[in-house]
Formats: C-alpha cells, structure tokens, sequence
C-alpha cells in the first residue's frame, strides 16, 4: 500500500501528469491512422525518453500503449481499415454497425469498453506482478532457462504468421541474433566481424526501430496507395447515456476475464483475445446468425477484450523480467536504455517508478475516453494527412531519434539495415515478435542454460527433477502441441476448400466442354 | 501456389550452417549456444522445406503448377517491385554518411522533401514547408529540450 502511495505522489506531479496526456494523445492518433502502429511509436519515442526520468519514461509509454491499444478501434469503425492489429476483430460488427448510421453508438461503445477493459487489467497487474516478484526471488538458473524458452516457443507457435513454422524459425532466428556480441559465459566477442558497434551485441533500440519503425516505411514505398473506400460520412450522436453501454455488462464482463487471462500467457495477445473473445459471444447469443451484421455485442466484445490485454501482458514483464510480447519487449528496451532492471528487483528498489507506471496506465485509460471520442470526431482530418509525407517525416524521426542515443552513426545504419531486414521478413510472412523476442530472452537463455549445466555437472536432468522447471516444460509442449494442432486442422479444412475449389472449377470445365461439343 | 516455407527453409538451413562454420574458432563455453540455437535452425529449416516439397510432390496441380513455373521462369517472382525500395534507402544511407559533415540541420528537410517525393507526395512547396518546420521542431526539442547533442554544422554553426 506504501508502495502504491509512493507512485501515486510521484505520478500526481504536473510534468507526469502532462506525460500521461501527451502520451495518450499521441497514441490516440497513431492507433486511429491505419499504417501507423503503437509498436512503431513506442520504438520511435524510446530514444526521445532519454533524458527524461525513469518515471517519466515509462509514464508516458505506458500511456501510448493503452492509447494506442483503443484508437485503432476508430478507424475499423469508420473505414473499415483496423488502425492496429488489435482492432481487426472490431471491423466485424464495428464497420457494419457505422454504415447502419450508428457509428457514433459503435465508437461510443468501443470507447468505454475500451476503458473499463483497460482499468481491469491494470488492476490485475497492480495485484498479479507484484506477487509474481515475490515468486521470482525463489527462480534459479534452472527456472529462468526453461521460463525463457517457454516465453519463446509460445509466443513463436501462436504468432500472427499463417504458418507455425515461420514463426518458430523466426523464434530461432531471434535466438541467433542475440549471441553476436561479447558471449556471457566466457567474455569473447562472437560474430562481431570486427565491428566495433555490435562488440555489445546488436543494440536493441535501433534494432526495434528499424523493424517497426524503417520497415514500415520501406514496405509503403512498394504498397500502392489506396483511397478509403468504406468510409462512414455521418458519425451520428457519439455521446450516449451510460445505461446504453451498462446493458451489455455482461459481454463485458466475460471479454474483459478472456483479455486479461490471455494477456498474461505470452504469445496470443490483442489480436486473439479479440477474436476469442468475439467468437465466444456469438456462441453465447441467442441470435449467433446476426454478428457481422454490426451487433453493439460484437463490439463491446472485441474491444473489451483487447484493451483488457494491454495490463496484464506486462505481468509477465514486471513480475519476471520476461516480456511476454513485442511491446512488453520495447519495454524492456527502454527500462534497460534507464538503467533499470525488471523484476524482483524493480519493485524493490525502485516501487516509485513500477507503481508510478501502473497508475499512470489507469490514468490513461480514463483520459483516452474524452480524447478519443474527440478524435473520433475529427477523424476525417487525420486521413488527410498525405502517407507519402508523414512516413518521410517519422523516417527523419527515426534516424534523429537513433543516433541521439549514443550519438553513434553506426546505430543509425544498424537501425536501416534492421528496417530491409523486417520488409523481406514481411515479405516471407516473417513474424517480427518472436525476432525481438529472440534477442531480448537470448541472452538470459544462453546464461541460465550454462549455470544450470554446471550446477548439475553437466545433465540436463534439472528439466525433469524440479518443480517448476516441468510445470513450465509441460505448458511450453501443451501450447507447442496446440498450435499444431490447430496448424494441422486449419490446413485439413484449406485443403478441403481447394480441393472442393478444384472440383468445382473441373466440372464447370466439363460442361463447358460438353456445350461446346 | 505457396512456397515461402520452402524459401525461408533453404535460408534457415543455409544460416544455420554458415553461423556453426564461423564458430568453429571459438572455445567451447561461447560456441555452444550458437551451434545449439544453429542446428535447432537447421532442423526446423529442413523441416519447413522437406515438408513444403512434399506438398508439391504429392499433389498433381501444384506438380504441374511448379514445372510451369519452371519452364516459364515466373519462379523467381516478381522483384521489379523491390526497385522502389532503393530511393528512400539511397536518400537515408546518404543522409547518414553526411551527417556528421554536414550537420542535422542543413540535411534533415532536403530528407524529408526527398524522401515524400519518392514516396509519392509531389506538392514539393508544401513538402518544403512542412520539412522546414519539423526539422526547426526537432531541432528545438532534442538540442534544448531533451539535451541530447545532434550534429552541428560548421556552416553558420547549426
């Protein structure tokens, strides 16, 4: 309680309080324009936190990620298009409820769900990570190998890929980037071909920045510019009674539990939270046949649901000092870039800044409301903005913003060579998490591995003689084995499309043969 | 017919390789993650691989679909799209050689008018405005607002 008061006082000074807006303005904005992702503006914004303080920081990231995690929700809305990954289940029932004339209705509801979505899960966080650290203290060498490979292979086998295998050779891939640079275990550089500026290994914030950040921008140099077509002209009335949105407490209720369960496994994030929780309401309505048509259930759903991730899926990050996703990783990146450790350790010596960040995520959460119901009006100004001019001003964004943190050009070009690297990945349908992901936990794999080889003199046998090293070994091959279950039913069901596709198309071959006869 | 698996297979196990060869000077302690990460790549490369050619060879359409690629030349794709990757590259490799020469001032709105232009924006007197503009805010925030030392040319000293 001590310690929540501590980051209360912190969070309750002006300049914080200015943080959390600017940060919830910025990340309304970006959500809300498709093209522009909160990964992309955390990873810019990082280098610009630097000379703030640690608070502050993660103040005004944490702002961006709740903000960012919502808005996206406005232009699956009103153009069909989801401004984020995490808003593509809303464009089910949110589009269709807009071109009914309810758009105002659908952002509405989009919005306070959103925001009650969002303040559970930091609840949850506020109680789960710091419990979670409390568990940690008792982790040994043995305990953080096989968290961090249960960490890598989830999250690569329930990637946004279409494939399990691409994102598992991403996991690798990954794993093999964070052993270029010093080794930990014997101080010999590895890998470096001589290059002074990855003798620490590749740094991880212009690396991020280079694949959220330049990549981006590569791939619109090469995708065709396209008018948005499905936009909504009228928005209608966007304020609404509070009772219209209480009458569905339920969906509410039920999204916001599966965003937050969700949340804290790493790997499925907003994205299937958004679906899952989606397809669990359609199952449980009466009228199952009418989502997709614009049902305000559908809505309140999804976004429930993805905003109720957003908390919780740093649990993992600040109870363990294990990011459980790309942004908890970009995270990771920028409390390391403060000289702060996650962890056991970050609520021991410095509650301050942890609780200051939770709070000021509650904080934000209650802001993005008004902003984004703002937003939501004069969204039309924002599709104006010309795709060619803003992407060569966040390109001029990125480079300032990469050498400015060790004033090193090399880091500037490592940070490009990263954004070719992400449009080919893309290109390959490359997820990028389980890439940041791989060298983020690498290095903590590779020491744990080498500790707890020596303190069992060799044998793996710590996998199968401890307690939590099988509890983790057995959820890393239950949700292994659930993708690829799923991977393999997926693909039946594919195959029997286009085999019935081929079918089809030979007999209307035949018959036209027979006509021509 | 979908043969990325195939590609990123053959590029897994090809990786794999070279990082195992080039660790071969190490000593044990810091060779053997990477050799064990390198043939986990190895592994599921072969796999991603061996099993996209196994879709192919049991199937007659794709059989035939591959061997028309083949005679035809369409396997190497399409990469005249990639071209348009090279300006704004170009234009962001040239800004960083020269900048520390010639300073952050003087080479971030030519940047972003370059940079918009090959990207499609052609309105080049509202490009220079706004370039202009960001470039004196960015200026602004990182030299004194945020304290972080940007370069400086040795013209007029900005």
């Amino acid at each position: 309680m001590q310690n929540i008061l501590l980051g209360l006082s912190e969070l309750m000074q002006p300049g914080m309080l200015f943080m959390v807006l600017s940060g919830v303005l910025l990340g309304v904005i970006v959500g809300a324009i498709p093209g522009l992702t909160t990964n992309m503006a955390i990873a810019i914004m990082v280098p610009v936190t630097y000379s703030m303080s640690p608070a502050a920081a993660l103040v005004f990231l944490s702002s961006i990620y709740c903000a960012g995690a919502y808005a996206g929700s406005i232009a699956s809305i009103l153009i069909g298009i989801p401004g984020t990954g995490a808003a593509v289940a809303t464009t089910i029932d949110g589009h269709p409820l807009a071109k009914k004339g309810r758009a105002g209705l659908a952002i509405y509801l989009a919005t306070v769900s959103s925001v009650f979505g969002g303040i559970v899960s930091t609840f949850v966080l506020v109680i789960a990570a710091p419990q979670l650290a409390r568990l940690a203290v008792k982790f040994g060498p043995a305990e953080f190998f096989t968290l961090g490979l249960f960490g890598m292979i989830t999250v690569s086998s329930m990637s946004e890929s279409s494939s399990i295998m691409r994102g598992l050779i991403a996991g690798a891939f990954g794993l093999l980037l964070s052993v270029v640079g010093i080794s930990p275990i014997a101080a010999a550089p590895r890998l470096t071909f001589g290059l002074y500026e990855i003798i620490d290994g590749f740094p991880l914030v212009p690396v991020f920045i280079g694949l959220f950040g330049f990549g981006q921008i590569l791939n619109s140099a090469v995708t065709e510019t396209k008018g948005y077509e499905g936009q909504v002209t009228s928005i209608g009335k966007m304020w609404h009674n509070f009772r219209t949105w209480l009458q569905y407490w339920k969906t509410f209720l039920r999204s916001s539990l599966i965003g937050t369960i969700l949340g804290m496994i790493p790997g499925p994030g907003c994205v299937a939270a958004a679906f899952f929780a989606h397809d669990r309401e359609k199952r449980a309505s009466k009228t199952p046949e009418k989502f997709g048509t614009g049902m305000p259930e559908g809505v309140v759903a999804t976004e429930s649901a993805n905003n109720a991730v957003v908390g919780s899926s740093l649990v993992p990050l600040l109870g363990l000092g294990v990011p459980g996703n790309s942004v908890s990783a970009l995270f990771l990146g920028a409390l390391l870039l403060h000289g702060l450790r996650p962890g056991p350790s970050l609520f021991r010596n410095s509650p301050e800044v942890a609780f200051s960040m939770v709070l000021a995520m509650i904080l934000a959460n209650l802001l993005m409301g008004p902003v984004g119901l703002l937003v939501g009006r004069g969204f039309s100004y924002f599709l104006k903005v010309p795709k060619g001019l803003l992407q060569a001003l966040i390109l001029a964004l990125c480079a300032v913003g990469t050498f400015s943190l060790r004033n090193n050009v090399g880091d500037v070009y490592i940070m490009l060579g990263f954004g070719v690297l992400s449009y080919f990945l893309k290109k390959l349908d490359v997820p990028l998490s389980p890439i940041v992901l791989g060298i983020i936990l690498g290095p903590m794999i590779e020491r744990s591995l080498h500790q707890a080889l020596t303190l069992f003199d060799g044998s793996m046998a710590f996998l199968v003689t401890r307690p939590i090293p099988i509890v983790l070994l057995l959820l890393t091959l239950w949700s292994l084995f659930g993708s690829i279950r799923q991977a393999v039913r997926r693909g039946r069901g594919g195959a029997k499309a286009i085999r019935k596709k081929t079918d089809e198309s030979r007999r209307r071959d035949t018959k036209v043969n027979v006509a021509d006869k | 017919m979908d043969t990325r698996n195939l590609w990123l297979g053959v590029l897994g196990i090809f990786l794999g390789i070279i990082v195992i060869v080039w660790s071969a000077d190490l000593t044990w302690a810091p060779a053997f993650f990477p050799r064990v990460v390198s043939v986990v790549l190895i592994v599921l490369g072969a796999f991603a691989a061996g099993h996209q050619i196994f879709l192919i060879a049991s199937d007659a359409q794709q059989r035939s679909s591959v061997f028309h690629q083949i005679s035809t030349g369409n396997w190497r794709g399409n990469w005249k799209r990639e071209l348009l990757l090279l300006p704004p590259l170009v234009i962001a490799v040239v800004y960083v050689y020269f900048f520390r020469k010639l300073g952050f001032a003087w080479l971030t709105p030519p940047l972003i008018v370059a940079t918009a232009w090959f990207l499609g924006y052609r309105k080049l007197w509202v490009s220079v405005l706004v370039a202009l503009g960001f470039s004196i805010i960015l200026y602004i925030s990182f030299r004194y607002l945020l304290n972080v030392p940007i370069p400086r040319s040795p013209l007029l000293g900005i």
